[in-house]
């Protein structure tokens, strides 16, 4: 029996090529995405490992007390707390005895200006950094020339170094928290292992001193301490955490290193589940093209089952041969599967590398054995899956089929009562799991799952589909006359074939369409949340993270007497009825300004001293109602002490305050709380009289002398938001290229199974006088056929979900569902022409048919 | 076996009893009745030859005779074996161990070579191969210099000839072969056919084949000839001149 099937696989080997490419595809993104993660774990670990080496104990700031941190779900309050340690306390654990010696890890905002005088690395790319003076302490390590000795002197990364085209002894002009420009000298190059190592960020290394002066960043991220000779590290921790108390979060070298190794692999695994989503994706549309190509082999091979079952072999044989031969199919494309993932990981450092405006760390590719496992396991079990409804169809055929002298086209896809049932109850129960989650408590799973039931429903009914779909799709094909009519009858001939080839592309455009959808109305509703809630002239924003618009460029606009408005936002993280939250401060005249959504209580209470509005998430979450307090303490910790706890009563709740924090207080409230904090935009409306040319003129002189600080007219300030969501929107596409490349691989994998279906048909069209170029027309508009019904299907469901979606998400803001028409548009026109090329090969095969064939081939 | 079934008779290789094989639905006008009763023994050790024009039902009865259709009523007996309710595994069984086929286009399976498609029943049914019995038949059927060959290197007349080989291997209860020499020239055909002849008078053999040239039905010891679902004659002894008398007096 064995060779029976080995030599059926040779045979078909040509057959099932492109199905094998298909599911190689499929397990090269899941493996590749694995390669990428586990080379990105690799390289963090060791980025943290440079930081922890050689340290015996950690001091760290104290743990944020979030209760309510764990078992709430990415909901409000997320964000932790960054805390610092202040400075006496280094000068605390240098006393200790059993310490040898003690630094302190200091960073905070600086950026280099490049040679136009522009921030280098743009929003959150760039850190100063204190450089210890003793070189014990290896989070930063100098690669060449020396530490900065001077307050004028600095080290930068080699990457930084490299990009700018610097070098030792290069002059840079650099910009700290103050926002003032300031001159340094390049000594040396360093390489830092950091947290944000991930970022790939631009590091420029100062003295302890002077990098606290220019990041205006007093306090210490960690403190590393080396014992003395002798000292257990366990012991030290011990009594270092007695003497400092609740102050810090002590913990020994060791524990540190576990700790931030966990973090690493919890970060990249976060990271491994989103690409491994799109990789599912890309092995279920492979999964439909085997499918579709099991299908059709046992079709086209039923003489020959129809002989071995009239020679003996049982039903059982029969369903044994077709999944031996899916087995060593899996195989042989699982293992160019894991060579094309390889790839895919270097083509995922290149992507996320680019999405996020920087290098990303790098080591040498990992390839694991998990890896090398789940690659395998994931192609041969897909493959095999996906070939147990045509084996156990091939077991149907009866053994007379072998005495029948012409093999009859099989018209399958017939309305079956169970198949309609099936379909109608698949999508009706999908579509009440979605109806009955919309609306205030959406479960985004739950929606998930309906959605994908009704999609599986949707493809069960769609060889219904494909007869109207094509009537109506084939109009257009009239212009080729016969050749036109013929290709659109072919599609119909076969409707559940058609079906679940352009069934593997509607996945693909479906998500595409959905994300288009979705990101379309996300600017839509930023477009009028920004006109309706903030209808100013001018925003005042900073190009650095972790620095904010100096509030003197505030105070001094409002001198000018050419704004009417000079709204500040301002924002920080501090802790509200003991839990952690964002906090916004305002200018309390902006709220009223803004139509913000009032649920209960009214804006015109808000603005004295301890006066807060809330979102009505954050009521429920504190379970708080207008007039009652909440308490908030934390903030920012000064050289000294943090701020004592402060009360607050909410004067108004509202549905939506847009992109500010769900707890709101005024500018005057938040500035104590948060000294030295300047705002993070500023909102201006020209005075009545004073025209838009001159307000921003006086603007410009404002903020010139601050190269971070940027203004823009209210229009650029909505585009460039448009374009951050457009860069999603790439990304999301070039994840789910590979899917959409399957599903094309599965169109002309069909259309050469049934070329070579059609021989003898193709041959008789030939005799008939049909012209060589006519028949690869005729094979091109079949290609496009089923090209184009797959993307119109694909966007239909696309455009249902999403309107679902963007109905779900109304709460959050999304208020607007715009369908990008003319993006579609493109989207099935670009489909319609992958589809011809599609059938470049297959139609090539077809037009090659010798007319004699017609008569020839017999069986 | 319930007692309403004829008794068996154990010296025939297959008989068939009042068999009846309508297609399409009893009773409505499409209903086309195929075998309209038609009984036949067929003793071990004959060479039957059932002969008839196109539509006669010669097909048919070899189907149903084989246990590759059901009758509408009537019973098929293969050996001891009554071929009525047996389920797709009883009936692939019998298949592989009472039954050879020979067809008019060979079926052989393209990528095997002619030993393995040789092979292929005792193959798929996991049992030894009678090795003495394999060379005779390679032996008298010439084709020893041809088993690594695939089909596609083989004339039609070796390609059926290891087709004969192929049903005869397993010495099977009864072979039926359906227009054996309908793709093969006159020489090839006698050939084949002296072959089939000889297994029956020599080895034993059982053969059923359907044909409609009469040259071929002379090589057989007896023929039958069906027209419109019924035996009409009975011949022994077949001559190509008796069998076309035979057919005249049915064109008449």
């Amino acid at each position: 029996m064995l060779t029976t099937i080995l030599s059926s696989i040779r045979a078909h080997a040509g057959r099932l090529f492109a199905s094998a490419l298909a599911i190689s595809l499929g397990v090269a993104f899941a493996v590749g995405t694995l390669i990428f993660t586990d080379t990105l774990k690799v390289a963090m670990i060791q980025s943290f490992a440079q930081g922890d080496q050689g340290i015996d104990v950690a001091v760290l700031p104290p743990q944020a007390t979030t209760p309510n941190q764990s078992g709430h779900g990415g909901g409000d309050g997320e964000s932790k707390i960054i805390h610092y340690l202040a400075p006496g306390i280094l000068t605390q654990v240098q006393g200790i005895s059993g310490v040898k010696s003690a630094s302190g890890q200091l960073i905070g905002p600086a950026v280099i200006l490049d040679k136009a005088g522009h921030p280098y690395g743009g929003r959150g790319n760039s850190f100063g950094v204190g450089v210890p003076s003793d070189p014990s302490f290896k989070w930063i390590k100098v690669l060449s020339g020396t530490r900065p000795n001077t307050s004028s002197q600095v080290d930068l990364d080699s990457n930084t170094v490299a990009t700018l085209g610097l070098n030792i002894g290069s002059t840079i002009t650099v910009v700290g928290k103050s926002g003032l420009p300031q001159k340094f000298q390049v000594v040396g190059i360093i390489s830092v292992g950091l947290t944000q190592a991930f970022n790939g960020s631009s590091i420029i290394g100062f003295t302890p001193s002077e990098a606290a002066s220019v990041t205006g960043q007093a306090g210490f991220r960690e403190i590393d301490v080396i014992a003395a000779p002798g000292v257990d590290q366990t012991i030290l921790s011990n009594r270092i955490a007695s003497i400092l108390g609740p102050n810090a979060t002590v913990e020994t070298g060791a524990t540190k290193t576990f700790n931030d190794e966990n973090a690493v692999i919890k970060r990249a695994n976060a990271i491994e589940n989103a690409l491994l989503t799109f990789a599912v994706i890309a092995i279920l549309v492979a999964s439909i093209v085997i499918a579709n190509t099991f299908r059709v082999l046992v079709t086209q091979r039923s003489r020959e089952l129809a002989l071995l079952r009239c020679l003996g072999a049982t039903r059982n044989q029969v369903f044994k041969a077709i999944i031996s031969e899916s087995f060593a199919t899996g195989v042989v494309a699982s293992g160019i599967g894991l060579a094309l993932g390889v790839l895919v990981a270097i083509g995922l450092h290149g992507i996320f590398g680019a999405f996020r405006g920087g290098g990303i760390p790098s080591a040498p590719i990992q390839v694991t054995v998990r890896t090398f496992i789940i690659g395998i396991l994931v192609g041969v079990v897909t493959t095999m899956a996906a070939s147990v409804l045509p084996a156990r169809n091939a077991t149907r055929v009866s053994p007379l089929q072998a005495l029948h002298h012409h093999s009859d086209t099989s018209f399958g896809g017939a309305l079956t009562v169970k198949r309609l049932a099936t379909s109608v109850s698949l999508i009706a129960v999908g579509v009440l799991i979605i109806v009955t989650n919309l609306g205030a408590n959406a479960s985004l799973p739950l929606i998930a799952v309906g959605g994908a039931l009704a999609f599986v429903g949707l493809l069960i009914f769609a060889p219904l589909l494909v007869r109207p779909v094509m009537t109506v799709l084939g109009i257009p094909t009239r212009i080729f006359g016969t050749t036109g009519k013929l290709a659109t009858l072919n599609t119909i001939r076969n409707p559940s074939r058609t079906a679940s080839t352009s069934a593997a592309l509607t996945i693909g455009l479906a998500l595409i369409s959905l994300f288009s959808v979705i990101s379309s109305s996300l600017n839509a509703s930023i477009d009028s949340t920004i006109a309706k809630n903030f209808p100013f002239d001018f925003v005042v924003t900073t190009a650095l993270r972790g620095t904010t618009v100096p509030s003197s460029i505030a105070t001094s606009a409002n001198k000018t007497n050419l704004f009417k408005y000079v709204n500040e936002v301002r924002s920080g993280q501090a802790i509200v009825n003991g839990k952690s939250q964002d906090i916004s401060g305002v200018t309390p005249v902006l709220l009223s300004q803004s139509q913000l959504m009032i649920t209960s209580g009214s804006l015109a209470n808000f603005g004295a001293s301890g006066t807060a509005v809330i979102s009505t998430s954050l009521a429920k979450n504190l379970h708080v109602k207008v007039g009652e307090p909440i308490t908030i303490s934390g903030g920012l910790s000064t050289a000294t002490a943090l701020p004592p706890p402060s009360t607050s009563t909410v004067v108004a709740i509202s549905n939506n305050l847009a992109f500010l924090s769900n707890l709101v207080i005024p500018v005057t409230d938040f500035a104590p709380r948060f000294p030295g904090v300047g705002d993070d935009e500023l909102f201006l409306t020209a005075m009545p009289g004073v025209t838009l040319v001159q307000a921003r003129a006086q603007l410009q002189k404002e903020i010139d002398p601050y190269p971070l600080v940027t203004s823009q007219d209210i229009g650029t300030f909505e585009s460039n938001l448009s374009n951050k969501i457009g860069q999603i929107l790439a990304l999301f596409t070039a994840l789910l290229a590979l899917a959409l490349l399957i599903s094309f691989i599965g169109i002309a994998n069909t259309l050469t199974l049934s070329v070579v279906e059609r021989t003898r048909e193709l041959g008789l069209l030939r005799a008939l006088g049909l012209t060589r170029p006519q028949v690869a027309y005729m094979l091109a508009l079949e290609g496009m056929l089923l090209a184009v019904m797959g993307a119109v299907l694909g966007v239909a469901i696309g455009i249902a979900a999403s309107w679902g979606i963007v109905l779900v998400l109304n709460a959050q803001g999304v208020t607007v569902f715009s369908v990008p028409i003319s993006l579609l548009i493109v989207d099935v026109v670009v489909a319609a022409l992958a589809g011809i090329l599609a059938s470049l090969i297959p139609a090539r095969r077809a037009a090659n048919t010798a007319p004699v064939v017609a008569l020839a081939i017999e069986e | 076996m319930t007692a309403s079934q004829p008794k068996i008779q154990n010296d025939n290789a297959v008989a068939t009893y009042n068999a009846v094989k309508i297609y399409g639905k009893i009773g409505s006008e499409s209903a086309v009745t195929a075998l309209n009763g038609v009984s036949l023994e067929v003793p071990l050790g004959q060479f039957l030859a059932v002969m008839g024009p196109s539509g006669s039902g010669k097909s048919t009865l070899l189907h149903c005779m084989a246990g590759l259709d059901d009758l509408t009523s009537g019973n098929v007996i293969i050996g001891s074996t009554n071929l009525n309710g047996l389920s797709d595994r009883q009936l692939t069984r019998l298949r592989r161990n009472s039954i050879g086929f020979m067809f008019q286009s060979f079926n052989l399976l393209p990528t095997l070579t002619a030993e393995q498609n040789i092979r292929l029943p005792s193959d798929l049914a996991g049992s030894s191969v009678d090795e003495k019995w394999f060379n005779t038949l390679i032996d008298l059927l010439g084709i020893g210099d041809r088993l690594k060959h695939r089909p596609s290197e083989l004339s039609g007349g070796q390609q059926q000839r290891v087709a004969a080989a192929r049903a005869l291997l397993s010495k099977p209860t009864v072979v039926f072969a359906d227009e054996p020499t309908g793709n093969l020239d006159s020489k090839a055909g006698a050939l084949l056919l002296g072959f089939l002849r000889s297994s029956v008078h020599e080895h034993g053999q059982t053969i059923v084949m359907v044909t409609h040239d009469p040259n071929a039905a002379s090589f057989a010891d007896k023929a039958v000839l069906l027209a419109d679902g019924q035996i009409i004659h009975s011949i022994e002894s077949p001559t190509q001149k008796s069998v076309l008398e035979a057919l005249e007096t049915l064109g008449a």
